[in-house]
């Protein structure tokens, strides 16, 4: 039941209609049984997981917030961290790390071939069990008040829109517009509800599936030696296709939330037009980066103890959010190449004034971020370490061109191009709202422009949400 | 009015009007919706002949199309039987046996204009068991007839039964598909190319999971039954193939007649211009080699009666 299926919306409309007529506490209940039918639907063995995740944070949050004891209440806080980190290293890691340490001992000789242990990846475990230690770290900060129903607070760790594949929403956002009641869908949230599942369908089954054709491509190992248009097309598909997947998934959950009456954390704010690697990770994934900073990268000593140890903070915080995407060396080299670019840009623009930069030194510096930002994702795509270094040597020695650049230049042009030219417009007015300000016809006239490339550029084969297996 | 009704309604308008220009212009999208829209003339064509001719149903895809050469066809067969048969065709452009099988049943069982004898000329994989787009069977295939058994068998996932009556009720549904073939076919440099190598690539899973032909089992024992004779056969392609084993057992079980053209006859690259289909000379030479089973097919037919 994906987001962009009939079964989904068909649910989304029955679950809509049946919680108009009731107050939000019935509410809370029919989305709550509502988000573990999601659930079960797409993999009905994990629902218990999501379950002791919830029951866990949720005994610890009541005792740390009905402690006065500041043993007592680190006690609880580090075994809740403790045991979610467990259980997400168990069913993400443990498969990896066993395989890489047998890999070791077989290099030494004490094993005669690496274990292969296969544990089944729960859908979302990664953004459930960020959201759930949110709230429990929350607690123990006093950030955030104790929830008291463990109704309320089952529904905050699962509601569907968000469930699998995030954004990571706080509990001081999110639990207080659980307990009160919904704001009347009026006419300005039903607009932004549309406009965000117009846009957010659009980028999936559109810009996404259609780049993920090219991209797969280009990235399936066993192919004869490719041309170097072909892996850097190959690469800008990807980055397409991983923008338009995951923001799209982000759009349609807070459109679709909008619409329940609630309002989620936005994920992403026009990403590739970031001019630098800080202001890259302040657009992409907002909720993941903001969780990295406030729950790892403040508690590591963030800025406050020096150069050195911030380099060290910021370095490591990436290698981690690389580590949390998948059990892989490609995700922790793209983490590091991530850490350790923002290290080196902390240490050559700090203290530089952003007001003296020109128009043409702010379209270098975003062609540069762009193609960096491209280049990790060769990293963050790549099936292996082996496949990074051939495409890379591709990259710089095979250059010719080919009938799949041709094609793959004119696809990316015709199915990026209007959507880049869309966003910076959006981007020239500072506003993500701007469409939703300008007159009826033009948004008719893009709305109309949306959903005609979604009837008729249906992509060759649709892809899952690429998160989801996060 | 509210600006977002106005949006909504403007929205409604283009859909409208989409419908209706799909609904006037279908025909003039592709050669192939004006086959499909003119299979009720070939039924007519087979309804409207005697006895005493043998009526062909010339039943495939491209591969039948540009395959089976209908003047040498209609010569041989009238040199054979001293009398000129008359040959319809139903070969719309990808289809296979969900297609065949479906559309048949459709055009000529459920209007009494059922052929002596089916030529049934197929690729490598068109007799088994996958059906390719259920979006193009709700919309041109299954008949009224046919829906509920349809509907029972095939139809266990909420997302293809939306798709299949989606199709079958608005033309905007049912030809949108053929929106993007023309356009980047047309403008998109080396699209062609691209896009047969890209998919070869993804054609070709590790594990080939077991082939099975219920679909075409039915048709040819329904087939059997009323007393339509069955010829099938494999098409001669540039690499030779064998049918599958499932499929030929089907046959045997039907009593149809198979000629292995595919497996045994060995042309030329030259005439595979696009290097899947056969040119007109090709044609000939095929249409020539499956004359015989034809032949043989329709005299046993008329030993029956």
């Amino acid at each position: 039941m994906w987001f962009n299926s009939i079964s989904f919306w068909m649910f989304f409309i029955a679950i809509a209609a049946l919680c108009v007529p009731f107050g939000y506490k019935t509410q809370n209940r029919i989305l709550l049984g509502a988000s573990y039918f999601f659930y079960g639907y797409i993999d009905w063995r994990f629902i218990g997981l999501i379950f002791f995740c919830t029951a866990l944070n949720f005994l610890a949050g009541w005792k740390i917030g009905h402690s006065t004891d500041p043993v007592a209440r680190k006690r609880w806080l580090t075994v809740a961290v403790s045991i979610s980190l467990t259980v997400l290293g168990i069913f993400k890691y443990l498969g990896f790390f066993s395989h890489e340490l047998s890999r070791l001992l077989v290099s030494f000789g004490v094993l005669e071939s690496p274990w292969i242990i296969h544990v089944a990846l729960p859908v979302g475990i990664s953004f459930f069990t960020f959201h759930a230690l949110s709230y429990t770290i929350d607690v123990y900060r006093g950030e955030t008040p104790v929830c008291r129903d463990l109704g309320d607070f089952a529904l905050f760790i699962s509601f569907f829109p968000q469930l699998i594949a995030g954004p990571i929403n706080r509990s001081t956002q999110l639990l207080p517009q659980i307990d009160s009641p919904r704001p009347k869908l009026d006419e300005e949230r039903f607009k932004k509800g549309l406009y965000l599942v117009l846009c957010g369908l659009f980028m999936k089954v559109v810009l996404a599936d259609n780049m993920a054709w090219l991209a797969n491509h280009v990235f399936r190992s066993g192919l004869p030696q490719q041309a170097a248009p072909e892996v850097l097309l190959g690469i800008y598909a990807f980055a397409l296709q991983i923008y338009g997947d995951f923001a799209g998934y982000s759009a349609i959950a807070c459109g679709t939330a909008i619409w329940l009456g609630f309002d989620l954390m936005d994920n992403f704010r026009r990403p590739y037009f970031a001019l630098n690697p800080r202001d890259f990770w302040s657009r992409w994934h907002i909720s993941l980066s903001t969780w990295l900073r406030d729950y790892l990268y403040i508690p590591l000593g963030g800025n406050r103890k020096g150069p050195r140890r911030t380099a060290i903070n910021l370095f490591l915080t990436m290698l981690l959010g690389g580590l949390w995407h998948g059990a892989a060396w490609t995700f922790v080299a793209w983490g590091a190449v991530h850490g350790a670019w923002l290290v080196i840009d902390r240490m050559v623009n700090h203290g530089a004034s952003s007001e003296k930069t020109t128009t043409a030194k702010s379209a270098v510096h975003w062609l540069v971020t762009f193609h960096i930002v491209c280049l990790t994702w060769l990293l963050f795509r790549a099936e292996s370490m082996a496949q990074v270094a051939n495409l890379l040597s591709n990259l710089v020695s095979q250059w010719h061109w080919t009938a799949f650049a041709s094609t793959a230049a004119t696809l990316i042009t015709f199915f990026g191009l209007p959507w880049l030219i869309f966003e910076a417009w959006l981007e020239s007015k500072r506003d993500d709202w701007a469409l939703l300000k300008s007159p009826w016809l033009v948004r008719a006239i893009i709305f109309a422009a949306l959903v005609l490339y979604l009837l008729f550029f249906p992509p060759p084969a649709p892809s899952e949400f690429i998160y989801f297996q996060f | 009015m509210r600006s977002e009704t106005k949006v909504i309604l403007a929205l409604l308008l283009l859909l409208l009007g989409l419908e209706a220009a799909a609904r006037l212009m279908e025909t003039r999208l592709s050669k192939d919706v004006q086959h499909l829209r003119s299979l009720p003339e070939q039924a007519q064509k087979l309804r409207g002949t005697t006895h005493d001719r043998a009526r062909i149903l010339l039943l495939g895809n491209s591969l039948a199309r540009c395959g089976v050469h209908i003047p040498t066809l209609q010569a041989g067969i009238q040199q054979a039987m001293e009398a000129e048969p008359t040959i319809a065709v139903m070969h719309p452009d990808g289809s296979k046996i969900e297609e065949w099988a479906y559309g048949y049943n459709r055009f000529f069982r459920d209007t009494a204009s059922e052929p002596d004898l089916i030529l049934l000329i197929t690729g490598r994989q068109h007799l088994t068991d996958k059906i390719k787009s259920i979006d193009d069977l709700g919309a041109f295939y299954v008949g009224t007839n046919d829906l509920p058994a349809f509907v029972a068998n095939h139809l266990h996932k909420l997302e293809d039964t939306g798709w299949f009556f989606a199709s079958r009720y608005s033309a905007l549904m049912a030809h949108r598909a053929r929106v993007e073939p023309l356009v980047f076919y047309k403008f998109v440099p080396g699209y062609e190319q691209t896009a047969q190598e890209i998919n070869r690539g993804i054609q070709a899973p590790a594990v080939t999971p077991a082939a099975t032909c219920n679909t075409f089992s039915q048709f040819a024992s329904d087939l059997a039954k009323r007393k339509v004779k069955l010829v099938v056969v494999s098409a001669p392609l540039p690499e030779p193939f064998s049918l599958p084993p499932e499929v030929l057992k089907a046959a045997a079980l039907s009593k149809a007649f198979v000629h292995e053209a595919g497996a045994k006859m060995r042309l030329p690259p030259e005439r595979f211009p696009d290097q899947y289909h056969l040119d007109e000379i090709g044609a000939d030479i095929f249409t020539k080699d499956l004359l015989p089973s034809v032949i043989e097919a329709l005299k046993t037919r008329t030993a029956d009666h």
